[in-house]
């Protein structure tokens, strides 16, 4: 009894301590994860904390618990829309691009360590899938906003190519357990089985989800627990089956975040937390597994082959299978280098030690430190290569308060908050002078403490609250007119998207001869958004830019694949 | 010196400009070219107007810049108008605009044009400045705050 108390406050102050020291990775831009993953070892058994831990089984299992929580949050805020600029190629990313990574890197470590192919490909294996929480934490962290192209690309892929690695890792230690030199007909089936019942269980299972949620009358506390169940149900039946549990849980999460299930909102907060708590309760744990004073052996071999896998195998997968798509070099490179390893190839790495494959304590030591590695390396440096590379877009404006009204389901109404910035157009207005689009109407404005009705408020001040009714497909337009731009100078709206906006059904021998643009033959009857299309590699996305003699188009708005709206930069700005 | 200041004369800076609607203003805008360039009023109503369907010429922040081309026009001209009352415009965030500055240019107009583009919305980027076009007791004030300001 005594020794399970002492467990209880071990384990919380880790997490306790895990969670105060992510406030400090904000201010020396130390990632996340590594933090968690140094709280680890610092409490593990080289550390000051001495603890000892060394169950793969228990690790396995909180940690292939904890990734299913993280991609069903994944899952959950991976928008339809999205899937249009970044399906087919984070697709071919997830399948190809993941078995491209394993050979190179596995062939280079048999050669390197001098194991047997076999055994080599299961180091590329367990390495060879990009990690959905390392990858969303990035690019979800405060302040980066990525062209949709880029991110799309990544979240999907991230989110999806686990259960190819798992794939992988399976395979290879059935050939290895059966004493068989190369895969043959029965590892393509199990591809499918895995892929099919993951694809069928997670598409069946999401709907199943949105119908319960929208039909059971529970405790409002209680549906986000529901999904969670579900969830993780849908990920065991799957698994037991022989299916992909993780790809079945990830699309229940997609299917089930996209098609407007009650409490939304609510569930996607509580499932946001959920990930929180499983990525550092994972890492932790990670850490706490670990033996660094092992890792040392080891070392140069596994730096080596970290960085084959950083500088060689992504980048050269990455540029193969995005070959048919088009992406501009600067994408290329950004995706080659968020190629972020993390919790996956540990877990992954915990199957040869569990089925009692010899020297498998040397992917776990190799896989830990390419994990290490990457984590390090490219977990640092990816928000300035965003920057130097010109990936990012002006954030979009976000109200700074929301809440579903419980009948949005039938009336779309939701209440949004905005604290007025100095540079607001509204400051100075009064409420009621505002043009709000659509329905919204001003429900109250909260100025030093005080709520007033907007007609009484009188012009509004920079720093008063304004709370709004509006319909939801409204709130992108208030945000243009209310949200406080949180933007760094370079990506100030004006500075970013030029100072004029010109419809992408504007005709280009009008556009031409207002401005005096120099147009190439047969353009004259295009409208802008054909002729952008025509010259942009792959799906237009806001951001992408063309310059044609002395202005510079960039795509402001895409609307269901067509360009709507384009901002036109002229020579003051482009330097 | 800002390269805004030698194309607009005096009469054309008008403050308290009553018009209900974008049509209407362009009509007076016309009228008030026609006086000091010697174009015809219809023209610039064209121009303007066939510019504005290519998107709004407005800026957000109550401002608008609607420009366009004129054939027989000698010298790139611009004007300012003040409202009395906002209008709307179709601006991106939805504001009534009350502060317009047109920008007429001929045919054969080079770079130029677009560098004095950049440069009067750069110009009326400035909140602070805003702010003092919007509160000018009159058009001279209005005039020598546009002949004053410096990017």
């Amino acid at each position: 009894m005594e020794l399970l108390n002492q467990f209880v406050l071990a384990g919380a102050a880790l997490l306790l301590v895990a969670i105060l020291a992510s406030a400090l990775s904000y201010r020396i831009g130390m990632p996340l994860l590594l933090v968690f993953l140094a709280v680890g070892m610092l409490a593990g058994e080289d550390g000051p904390g001495g603890i000892v831990f060394n169950d793969a089984g228990i690790a396995y299992t909180v940690g292939s618990v904890a990734l299913a929580v993280i991609l069903l949050d994944g899952g959950l805020n991976t928008r339809a829309e999205t899937f249009r600029v970044g399906l087919r190629p984070a697709f071919v990313l997830a399948t190809l691009g993941v078995l491209l990574t394993c050979l190179i890197t596995g062939l280079f470590a048999a050669w390197l360590l001098d194991l047997e192919p076999l055994m080599g490909l299961m180091i590329g294996a367990v390495v060879g899938s990009t990690d959905a929480a390392a990858v969303f934490a990035l690019l979800h962290a405060k302040g980066l906003t990525l062209k949709q192209r880029v991110s799309a690309t990544l979240e999907i892929e991230s989110g999806s190519n686990d259960p190819m690695a798992v794939f992988l890792t399976i395979a290879l230690l059935e050939l290895l357990l059966t004493g068989a030199k190369a895969p043959g007909w029965g590892s393509l089936l199990l591809f499918g089985q895995q892929m099919g019942l993951g694809l069928v269980a997670g598409v069946a299972g999401g709907r199943l989800l949105v119908w319960l949620v929208n039909h059971l009358p529970l405790e409002r506390g209680m549906y986000p627990m529901l999904v969670l169940a579900g969830g993780l149900a849908l990920y065991g039946v799957t698994t037991v089956a022989g299916g992909s549990g993780f790809l079945a849980i990830y699309l229940a999460g997609v299917v089930f975040g996209n098609r407007g299930a009650r409490e939304a909102a609510n569930i996607r907060q509580v499932h946001n937390g959920l990930a929180w708590l499983a990525q550092i309760g994972m890492f932790l744990m990670l850490g706490l597994l670990a033996t660094p004073s092992q890792l040392v052996a080891h070392a140069p071999a596994a730096l080596a082959i970290a960085l084959v896998l950083m500088f060689f195998a992504r980048p050269l997968a990455v540029w193969i299978c995005l070959l048919p798509f088009r992406f501009p070099w600067r994408e290329q490179v950004f995706i080659a280098w968020v190629g972020l390893r993390g919790a996956v190839p540990i877990i992954l790495s915990l199957f040869p030690l569990l089925a009692g494959v010899p020297q498998a304590t040397l992917v776990l030591e190799v896989a830990f430190f390419v994990v290490l590695i990457s984590l390090t390396v490219q977990g640092w440096s990816i928000p300035p290569l965003a920057r130097w590379l010109k990936l990012e877009v002006p954030p979009p404006p976000a109200p700074d308060e929301r809440l579903d009204l419980a009948t949005r389901m039938r009336s779309g109404h939701v209440l949004l908050g905005y604290r007025l910035g100095p540079d607001s157009a509204a400051v100075g207005r009064a409420a009621s002078e505002l043009r709000l689009p659509g329905g919204a109407r001003p429900v109250t404005v909260i100025r030093a403490g005080e709520a007033l009705a907007p007609e009484a408020a009188g012009p509004l001040h920079e720093g008063d609250w304004l709370y709004l009714l509006a319909r939801e497909a409204d709130s992108a337009a208030l945000g243009e007119l209310l949200a406080a731009t949180r933007a760094p100078p370079y990506l100030e709206k004006r500075q970013f998207y030029g100072d004029f906006v010109v419809l992408g059904e504007a005709r280009m021998g009008e556009l031409a001869g207002q401005y005096g643009l120099p147009l190439p033959p047969g353009a004259v009857q295009q409208t802008l958004a054909e002729f952008l299309a025509e010259r942009l590699p792959g799906q237009p996305v806001p951001g992408d830019r063309h310059r044609l003699g002395n202005v510079e188009f960039v795509v402001r708005e895409v609307k269901a694949g067509r360009i709507t709206r384009v901002g036109l930069r002229i020579p003051t700005h482009l330097h | 010196m800002n390269l805004i200041a030698p194309l607009i004369r005096p009469q054309n800076v008008v403050v308290d400009l009553d018009a209900a609607s974008k049509k209407r203003l362009f009509e007076l805008v016309g009228k008030l070219f026609e006086a000091s360039e010697g174009i015809s009023a219809s023209e610039v109503f064209d121009s303007l107007f066939s510019r504005e369907k290519l998107g709004s010429t407005a800026l957000g922040y109550g401002i608008a810049i609607p420009h366009g081309r004129i054939k027989g026009l000698k010298d790139t001209a611009c004007a300012c108008v003040r409202l009395k009352a906002p209008i709307d415009f179709d601006a991106p965030d939805n504001l009534p605009v009350d502060l317009v500055f047109v920008l007429l240019a001929p045919a054969t107009a080079t770079d130029l044009h677009l560098q004095i583009l950049g440069e009067l919305a750069q110009m009326l980027s400035d909140a602070a400045f805003r702010e003092k076009l919007r509160h000018a007791a009159d058009a001279t004030e209005l005039y020598k705050l546009i002949q004053a300001w410096t990017p």
